[in-house]
């Protein structure tokens, strides 16, 4: 029985990092329509923040962390992507490619390639019966749940979100009636980055922080976000939770290689059949024009 | 062939060691009168070279890995200035020629050839990981070309006509270690390591010991690098409950293996050992890992004249923190080299590699010269038992005296 | 202009430099080169001629990507799989004391496999650019884990040793020929003829091209296993230059360094790739040597650089000139078609609903042979749904249609053109960065052969043929629309708004124009319009939709004096 509650809480800390991060590369999917390859490595950035900032409070240095997150998000926007809007889907991908190799090499150079460490601020377990779990994964974990569902709340009940979801739907469209594209494309990558700078920041105490860190998160939320319909939002937390699931249901019977294998190959089968993704909502679609 | 005796990458060396100061090298001058003074007495009539003597140094610089590159070029780069302190090897001082291969096999391969092609090498010192010494010993071994491995644990499944293996062997690793831990803690041991070929090679020779221990394997957990979750890991191992852990898990993953057993209550507690545990991965690991034991062939406690000036050198030289163990290897590579050129009287690479087989040099690891075995171009080494301690010093705890390499003749 | 669905959008002028072969002073260039590196083994030394034969098996590869990317606008972050196959086909091999033809085979037939099926799969309909790139991704990634835990076949992450065939002066000789002789033969059998004109238009605007008769699903997957293929054999000359072959030659680190090295070199050239290639991995030998541990940044920040200032990489100034030539095999006259016995155009009971909502419900309409019908109706009526059905571009959910006698509701949009039915679209769908005689050569390639056009269009073609559609007036942009869609001798003719945003004499000779074609040619035409007097000149029948039903059929007077339509248009009043 123990060995469920542990394959339970094991899955929901890594799907709910992996589902903010997911939610982050498909606001940036959807609004910007780019695919940002930079996602990891703007984990890795949060990470070495919190590195830095080690000798803060917890909650401060996740906050200034966050605002590093932002900032970094507006100059990476303004200065580079902004550039390549207009050029292309394999240049948007490649010009965020060569953002993320500056970002490890930046991070190399400052840092030098040696493993970092940090604790986590909430050392111990949490004890149920002969179950315990580590308490720092069960409060991220509820943390992001919370964080998860308020961004949500965020994007489908206020104005906010109704402007963001019209402008992802519609540019032009939107850009008509008042809700300006290069304030929304800045404000939303600048928020986007900030998320995947806070998921790497609460993973960080977990892990080895090296600039390299951010790569196995990536093709996941990637996959997350391919099998969700584009442009929709809740759909890559949706994703990511189905893709861990399913990933966590394979290593429970098959060595982590294997099922990696496994899931590559499911995941590709999958986009092959349905490439336009599963469409999450349950709501009945309005009418659609040709 | 560059005229000036330094080449390209000369100046870059020596530069770079007097940057630091004069007093640096005052130290260095002492520490080499201690490192490499004793090889070149032994000579009756000192060869003398007409040119300097080329290495070519290849490490992984960047990529997984690049601590252990680093640490290892550090090391190496003390023996560089130790040697040329007292003369350099025949009378010239030592040429190096140095490239990243960032520890792929195809890099690496390339960077080999063309030290050898290009750069005219006389010697190949260096890489990390055993990929890239397998690619670096097939190509060096095509053109007989002498390469030292400096790294450990890498059993090397040829004799060839160039390799030689300074580092300890996954025999040398776990023959005392394992019967050490079974009657210390219990017979039932849980492998587990990265998921590639070295760990299960090493875990493969552990496995023999745990048997002829007559101790008993309960689980073997395989994970492939760049693991972040180790979760689903450490919940097999607490569900075999073993009194042993033999852990084979390296680089990044190896800290976030740690911190992770810490955090599920695995450590501190439960009592693993192996290859994980590496003075230089101590910051990260933290506390977690006080009180563990490891089977090592050095630690600073190692108490030599030259080990002594070694230590002081390398703080002096990088700050505090831990040595990492390559980095020492590589400090007294040259030595060997330099024994083995003065014994030929003459740079070719065929001579020399005989020359090689029974060479002896000095280390900061004895008092006494240890010898390159003549049947096997590998080194047994003295070995101890270490216990971590608080703060990231490996104490040692037992001697286990000149531990055999364990390769076959060749 | 943006094309639509999976196509990247291609600025009109870059489009002018990625040029189906290189000008004169490029020729030049290229021959130039070639003589230069047949003399390298004589200059250099053994290393350097040994990382010069492996850049050149390098630039063959990613002239295999571009093939896929510059060419047909496919898009793969995973193409280093392809390469993998074909080095680890020799290298297992060779390892295993087998032959290296018979590896090389293998890897270049399981590539082209592979290829095909990831084509098929990530290009169809449905798919958006992110699609293909997730799959590949996916597949790079697959593929490497494979290659790394597989020991006994792969050698696991320490790879397998391959021992050189020859020395490396002559094998160097080889690597050049091959990507002489292989690149050579790409651009004459491949990419002057029409398949690379397809291409061309595919890359442009595939909806176009597949209303022009192109089967644009099979041309891509074609493309794309030729570009595996391709990459595949680059690997096989590759495998004895690397001495160890590992599993990173299959990961998705290389995959995007072969990305880098085309777009910094120029998609869509001969040369650009093979330039990338050999320079990066020349100079990144060169730079790490002396720049140590930073050159990686270096590369990065270079890179972001050239991707945001030099779109068009840097062998895109070499070429000028068409894109599109005409290969001469369409000189001779259009085979001649069937005149269509019976009705034009049938359609039964069409129905079509877009996520629960009904669009169209039940729509029947027959057009006899050289009719002219017009469709009109208020907005949201179903118009466009249906012409989208009527020409394959939209899949109905019941329903069948019929032309001249034959059922086509399950035929792709390139079959129903052979078939003899054409469209235009209410906003011109043209090749953006192409001149107006490009476009026709185009069209007479599908169609077979030439026909006569009305002096309407001959008079465009002879006056503006060297003028990019990009510079002519919305008029003569609809009139080369019409003119691509009769070069396929149709015998339907699906017409979009063609009169919107037409001053009223020049909409006025539309209308007489397109009568004059119905006379001469005989074709049925089917027109949605909106503009009243048009249709009243036009039409020989008017049929009102209304919420995706035909509420009125008839002559203009009838149709607009009925109650029905009345209250459709202006609403319950």
């Amino acid at each position: 029985m123990s060995a469920y509650f542990q394959i339970l809480c094991d899955f929901v800390w890594v799907a709910t990092t992996l589902a903010l991060v997911a939610f982050s590369l498909g606001l940036i999917l959807g609004e910007l329509k780019i695919v940002n390859v930079a996602q990891g490595d703007l984990m890795m950035v949060g990470a070495y923040s919190m590195y830095v900032l080690r000798d803060l409070p917890f909650p401060l240095a996740l906050l200034l962390t966050f605002v590093v997150g932002l900032v970094l998000g507006l100059a990476l926007e303004r200065g580079v992507l902004r550039w390549v809007y207009d050029k292309g889907f394999m240049t948007t991908l490649l010009a965020s490619w060569g953002v993320g190799m500056v970002l490890e090499q930046a991070a190399a150079a400052i840092f030098s390639v040696s493993q970092k460490g940090l604790d986590p601020p909430l050392a111990g377990q949490i004890v149920v019966g002969a179950f315990a779990y580590p308490t720092y994964r069960i409060a991220v974990s509820v943390g992001v749940v919370v964080l998860l569902a308020a961004l949500l709340a965020l994007v489908y009940r206020t104005s906010v979100g109704l402007r963001l979801r019209a402008s992802i739907d519609n540019v032009q469209m939107a850009a008509l009636m008042g809700v300006s594209p290069q304030r929304t494309f800045a404000l939303v990558f600048a928020v986007a980055t900030a998320l995947a700078v806070l998921a790497g920041a609460l993973v960080a105490p977990t892990l080895a922080i090296t600039p390299t860190m951010g790569l196995s998160y990536l093709a996941p939320s990637f996959f997350a976000v391919m099998i969700a319909r584009q442009g929709s939002l809740a759909g890559p937390i949706a994703g990511a939770i189905a893709v861990e699931f399913v990933f966590t249901v394979l290593q429970a019977y098959l060595n982590v290689t294997l099922a990696e294998s496994i899931l590559f190959g499911l995941l590709a089968l999958f986009i092959a059949i349905k490439p336009q993704g599963v469409s999450w909502s349950w709501k009945k679609a309005g009418k659609e024009t040709q | 062939m560059s005229k000036d005796g330094f080449g390209a990458y000369g100046p870059l060396v020596s530069r770079r060691g007097f940057a630091r100061g004069a007093a640096n090298l005052a130290l260095g001058v002492a520490g080499a009168s201690a490192l490499g003074g004793f090889a070149g007495r032994a000579q009756a009539a000192p060869f003398k070279g007409s040119r300097p003597y080329k290495i070519g140094f290849v490490a992984p610089l960047s990529g997984p890995v690049a601590p252990e590159g680093l640490a290892m070029q550090r090391g190496f780069d003390l023996g560089v200035e130790a040697i040329n302190a007292v003369g350099g090897i025949a009378g010239q001082p030592v040429e190096i020629v140095r490239q990243d291969d960032q520890a792929v096999p195809a890099v690496a391969g390339t960077v080999i050839k063309k030290f050898i092609q290009q750069d005219n090498v006389d010697m190949i010192v260096g890489t990390i990981t055993s990929d890239e010494e397998t690619v670096a010993g097939q190509i060096s071994a095509a053109y007989n070309v002498p390469v030292m491995f400096l790294e450990a644990g890498f059993w090397m499944p040829f004799c060839t006509s160039s390799c030689v293996l300074l580092g300890e062997t996954s025999y040398s690793l776990l023959s005392e270690l394992v019967p050490f831990m079974a009657e210390k803690y219990g017979k039932k041991f849980v492998l587990i390591g990265s998921d590639f070929e070295f760990p299960h090679q090493y875990l493969g020779v552990g496995k023999g010991f745990i048997a002829k221990a007559g101790a008993t394997v309960t689980d073997e957990i395989y994970a492939p690098l760049g693991t972040a979750d180790w979760s689903s890991s450490i919940a097999k191992i607490k569900a075999a409950a073993p009194d042993v852990i033999l852990s084979a898990v390296v680089g990044g993953d190896a800290i976030a293996f740690v911190k992770q057993a810490k955090s599920f209550g695995l450590l501190p507690g439960a009592h693993l050992t192996g290859i994980t545990l590496q003075p230089e991965f101590y910051p990260p690991m933290g506390d977690a890992v006080d009180g563990l034991f490891v089977v090592t062939r050095y630690s600073e406690e190692i108490k030599t004249a030259g080990n002594a000036t070694f230590v002081a050198a390398y703080k002096k030289k990088y700050g505090e923190g831990p040595i990492p163990l390559v980095g020492v290897t590589a400090s007294y590579a040259l030595n060997f080299a330099k024994a083995a050129v003065e014994k030929a009287g003459t740079y070719d690479r065929k001579a020399v590699f005989e020359a090689l087989h029974g060479a002896r040099a000095t280390t900061p690891l004895s008092d006494a010269p240890l010898t390159l075995n003549a049947s096997n171009l590998s080194i047994d080494y003295p070995m101890y038992i270490c216990q971590i301690q608080s703060g990231g010093l490996f104490k040692i705890v037992k001697e286990l005296g000149v531990v055999p390499a364990g390769l076959k003749s060749c | 202009m943006i094309s639509p669905a999976t196509n990247e959008r291609t600025g009109a002028h870059a489009a002018r430099r990625e040029a189906a072969g290189p000008s004169r002073p490029g020729r030049l260039l290229v021959a130039a080169l070639v003589v230069a590196a047949a003399l390298a083994p004589f200059v250099l030394n053994e290393f350097k001629v040994g990382l010069i034969a492996l850049s050149l098996a390098y630039g063959l590869f990613a002239i295999g990507l571009d093939l896929a990317w510059g060419r047909a606008g496919i898009i793969s972050i995973g193409h280093a799989v392809f390469f993998g196959l074909g080095v680890y086909g020799v290298a297992i091999a060779l390892n295993g004391g087998g032959s290296a033809l018979l590896g090389a085979a293998a890897g270049v037939a399981l590539a082209a496999t592979l290829g095909a099926a990831l084509a098929a799969a990530g290009l169809r309909r449905a798919a958006n650019p992110s699609t293909m790139a997730v799959l590949t991704l996916a597949v790079t990634l697959l593929a490497e884990k494979i290659a790394r835990s597989w020991w006994s076949v792969t050698g696991g992450s320490t790879g397998i040793f391959v021992a050189p065939l020859a020395s490396t002066d002559v094998y160097y000789w080889f690597c050049l020929a091959a990507t002489v002789v292989v690149a050579g033969a790409l651009w004459l059998f491949a990419l002057r003829r029409p398949f690379g004109a397809r291409l061309v238009a595919i890359r442009l605007n595939s909806q176009r091209a597949e209303h022009l008769g192109v089967p644009v699903h099979r041309e891509r997957v074609v493309a794309f296993a030729l570009s595996a293929a391709l990459s595949a054999l680059a690997g096989c000359v590759a495998a004895p230059l690397m001495s160890s072959v590992s599993p990173d030659r299959v990961g998705v680190v290389l995959s995007t360094q072969v990305l880098v090295w085309t777009a910094i070199g120029g998609k869509a050239t001969m040369l650009g790739p093979i330039l990338g290639a050999v320079a990066a991995t020349y100079g990144q030998d060169a730079l790490a040597t002396r720049l140590g541990d930073s050159y990686l940044l270096l590369l990065g920040v270079l890179f972001i650089g050239s991707v945001l200032l030099f779109p068009a990489g840097v062998a895109g100034p070499f070429h000028s000139g068409p894109l599109v030539v005409d290969s001469g095999a369409n000189a001779g006259p259009a085979p001649r078609r069937q005149p269509a016995a019976g009705d034009a155009l049938l359609c039964q009971a069409i129905v079509k609903r877009f996520s629960g909502n009904v669009v169209l419900d039940g729509v029947d309409l027959r057009v006899g042979a050289g009719e002219i019908v017009c469709l009109i109706g208020p907005n949201g009526a179903g118009k466009s749904t249906l012409l989208g059905i009527l020409s394959g571009a939209v899949a109905a959910d019941a329903g069948a249609v019929a032309l001249a006698g034959r059922r086509i509701e399950a035929e792709p949009p390139h079959a129903r053109v052979a078939a003899g039915l054409a469209r235009t679209f209410q906003v011109p769908s043209l090749f953006p960065g192409l001149s107006v005689g490009e476009h026709l050569i185009l069209a007479r390639q599908e169609a077979g052969g030439r026909v006569t056009l009305p002096e309407a269009y001959a008079r465009l073609e002879r006056e503006q043929r060297e003028r990019r559609v990009e510079d002519l007036s919305l008029s003569d942009r609809r009139s080369l629309e019409i003119a691509m869609a009769l070069c396929s001798s149709p015998t339907t003719l699906l017409l979009d708004e063609p009169a919107a945003g037409l001053a009223r004499a020049e909409a006025n000779r539309l209308a007489a124009t397109l009568r004059a074609l119905r006379d001469e040619l005989g074709c049925a035409i089917v027109c949605v319009e909106h503009d009243m007097e048009i249709v009243r000149d036009l039409a020989d029948r008017i049929v009102c939709l209304h919420r995706g039903r035909i509420i009125s059929e008839g002559s203009m007077d009838a149709v607009s004096a009925d109650p029905e339509v009345r209250r459709a248009y202006l609403g319950m009043a």
